[in-house]
């Protein structure tokens, strides 16, 4: 059994406050994932160990055996009724192929706005699965999840990862040689016209 | 041609015009596909009654704002020929709003030395039906603000632009014209 007390929850919640400026950048939301993920290997006293790399739909190995996946979403326990925000269990990016192969016995879900933590077990998730468009989605009954951690108050180091992401990408680039800024031309040849494929009259009218 | 005023009930007008679709599409509406599946079907198969024989199928576009109104006629705006023997009947233009200014439908053509055209042309007042012979070559007097319609032919066979259609479905359809 694992021990969610042992857990130094207080860092983990943190972290995800800390990188939570880079889920606002949608090539970087994997990135604070597995930022999230790692902090929480490390921060589980030796309980969980991080296989996100090699495993899929899958993120940690924990003493027990058993097979742990972490979701993390801002407002994931609603204000009212029962149920969280849906949580996407599979993204198939194409055609839905309807409810997923049991990939982990537990869900870890982080809630970033509440500062808590629940568990639910697969036959859980599963059980309020649905699909949606090219997802498998669930929300879970928060009366029956386990709150391993609650309004906890974390330790956040308070630095810019939007500003050491852009760092790092220009320190793989780096130094160009006569680099020039972007400038558009007077009178550019070609204006492209973002057309929304479906919408309201008015929208089409605007950009038509 | 003929034209009919208030020609739907307000009720449907609304749902119309709070539609959420693809506007920049062609809509195919099959003959004996759902007239109910929205406002825009529920107008499409109303206008099924003014025509005389079977049809496949209608197709349904919007009309914004056109870049350069020129004289056509629909047929050949969704065929490289004319399909002989299965000619559409009608071209059905359904108005939803009018210009500040301008913005009448005349009908006539590009003559040798200049454009002749009909001294008749159509007013776009919002919810008014027009229907002519599709045949006939028209466009749109140059306007001033917004002025929306939405244009109908009802077609006996596919129009030859397109892959087969069938008469039970609906389908969102790319423009096959400028």
């Amino acid at each position: 059994m694992i021990d969610w007390n042992r857990f130094n929850w207080p860092k983990i919640i943190g972290v995800m406050h800390d990188i939570e400026s880079l889920t606002n950048i949608p090539q970087c939301r994997m990135m604070s994932a597995h930022i999230l993920e790692e902090a929480t290997a490390r921060c589980s006293d030796g309980q969980l160990k991080y296989v996100g790399d090699t495993e899929i739909g899958c993120d940690f190995i924990g003493c027990d055996g058993l097979r742990y996946e972490s979701k993390s979403t801002q407002g994931l326990i609603k204000k009212k009724g029962p149920t969280t925000k849906k949580i996407t269990l599979k993204n198939y990016y194409g055609k839905c192929l309807g409810e997923p192969e049991q990939t982990f016995d537990y869900m870890i879900a982080f809630d970033s706005t509440k500062n808590t933590v629940i568990l639910a077990d697969w036959d859980h998730c599963i059980e309020n699965g649905d699909t949606e468009d090219a997802k498998y989605v669930t929300e879970l009954d928060v009366n029956r999840c386990e709150v391993i951690a609650k309004d906890v108050n974390y330790v956040a180091i308070g630095f810019d990862a939007q500003q050491k992401y852009n760092d790092f990408v220009s320190s793989c680039i780096g130094k160009i040689v006569d680099e020039k800024e972007f400038v558009m031309m007077d009178d550019p040849s070609a204006i492209i016209k973002r057309v929304p494929l479906e919408g309201t009259l008015e929208t089409f009218m605007m950009v038509a | 041609m003929k034209l009919i005023d208030d020609y739907l009930k307000q009720d449907d007008v609304n749902a119309l015009n709070s539609l959420h679709i693809e506007y920049a599409k062609v809509h195919w509406i099959g003959a004996k596909s759902n007239p109910e599946k929205n406002a825009l079907t529920k107008l499409v198969h109303s206008t099924k009654s003014y025509v005389k024989d079977p049809v496949l199928g209608a197709t349904a576009w919007y009309n914004v704002r056109p870049v350069d109104p020129v004289w056509h006629n629909d047929i050949l705006s969704y065929c490289d020929k004319y399909p002989i023997n299965n000619l559409p009947e009608h071209t059905f233009i359904y108005y939803m709003r009018s210009p500040d200014s301008g913005g009448h439908l005349e009908f006539g053509g590009a003559g040798i030395k200049e454009d002749w055209r009909m001294d008749v042309t159509v007013e776009p007042i919002p919810n008014r039906l027009v229907y002519f012979d599709a045949f006939m070559t028209h466009r749109v007097a140059p306007y001033e603000g917004n002025r929306v319609s939405i244009g109908i032919v009802w077609w006996k066979i596919t129009p030859d632009r397109y892959e087969e259609q069938k008469i039970d479905e609906y389908n969102v359809l790319e423009r096959v014209w400028k």
